[in-house]
């Protein structure tokens, strides 16, 4: 599979339209699903998909590590997102949640077990869009990707540490939320 | 088949495909997005620049044809220009050869 990837990068290196197309559809809808799940703005989710689309070609020559095309990809796609939040004035929901670093003490389930006990996709969808956005960010990636904390970090632009806490924080408040019923 | 959490969270913004297909499909179009974008770009950028530059082309393409001969009228300045006739030598007048010995 990997091997595959960086076959595809490199085709795209060589501005093979096919391959662009192929990486593209591979990766569109989690790249929408991201952006939609944090910003909540569906019509800016589909103009940041296509403003990735956009830099991730004219500026695959930044791409060190073919096989970390996707992560880099989300990374485009992240700092899209932000310019998003600057440009709403909505920067007040990108602040470090302080109580991230007591989350550390709760070592319980993967956010993504927790995930897979809600009954109802639309509970899911009301529990995640509930989260703060540094910790839905995390969640996201680590769910949608499937990105390791590292990769995480380097898309977040944010140590590795903050982002095993906010994973925590997430999944401690989906299970609140999911223990008192809501929502 | 169990689902994944990723599906459950893909499942809402499935019906987002066909325009993101479209998207896909018109970043890829390197003819057709890239010259409209930069037309539009150029002028959207340096609007004053352009405007200015169209004033400039104006004025000059005014000045062209109020002084081309194939106008039918002359210029109402070109009266005061000196007669160039009148700037010709007569044969007296003519200047002598330069000798080169004195």
């Amino acid at each position: 599979m990997s091997e595959t990837l960086q076959e595809l990068v490199q085709a795209a290196r060589n501005n093979d339209e096919s391959a662009w197309d192929r990486l593209f559809r591979d990766y569109q809808l989690r790249l929408f699903a991201y952006a939609n799940g944090l910003t909540g703005d569906r019509q800016a989710s589909f103009d940041i998909v296509q403003e990735s689309f956009v830099r991730a070609v004219s500026h695959i020559r930044s791409l060190r590590d073919d096989a970390r095309f996707g992560s880099w990809l989300f990374g485009i796609a992240h700092q899209r997102c932000m310019l998003h939040f600057r440009r709403t004035k909505r920067e007040g929901a990108l602040q470090e949640d302080q109580r991230d670093a007591q989350a550390l003490e709760a070592e319980g389930p993967d956010p993504r077990d927790a995930l897979l006990s809600a009954e109802r996709a639309q509970s899911l969808y009301a529990l995640v869009d509930r989260l703060p956005v540094p910790q839905r960010s995390a969640l996201l990636l680590h769910v949608l990707g499937g990105f390791p904390l590292e990769e995480i970090a380097r898309i977040a632009a944010v140590p590795v540490g903050t982002v095993k806490s906010r994973l925590h924080s997430a999944k401690r408040a989906l299970r609140d939320m999911i223990e008192r019923g809501d929502p | 088949m169990r689902r994944t959490p990723c599906d459950w969270l893909l499942e809402r913004d499935r019906d987002a495909l066909p325009r993101l297909d479209a998207i896909r499909q018109t970043v890829l179009a390197p003819e057709r997005a890239t010259l409209v974008e930069a037309v539009v770009e150029a002028f959207r950028q340096d609007r004053a620049a352009w405007a200015a530059m169209a004033c400039v082309w104006l004025v000059l393409a005014a000045a062209h044809f109020a002084v081309s001969p194939d106008n039918g009228s002359a210029p109402k300045w070109s009266v005061q220009l000196p007669d160039l006739a009148a700037l010709t030598l007569s044969p007296d007048e003519a200047i002598p050869p330069l000798d080169r010995h004195s």
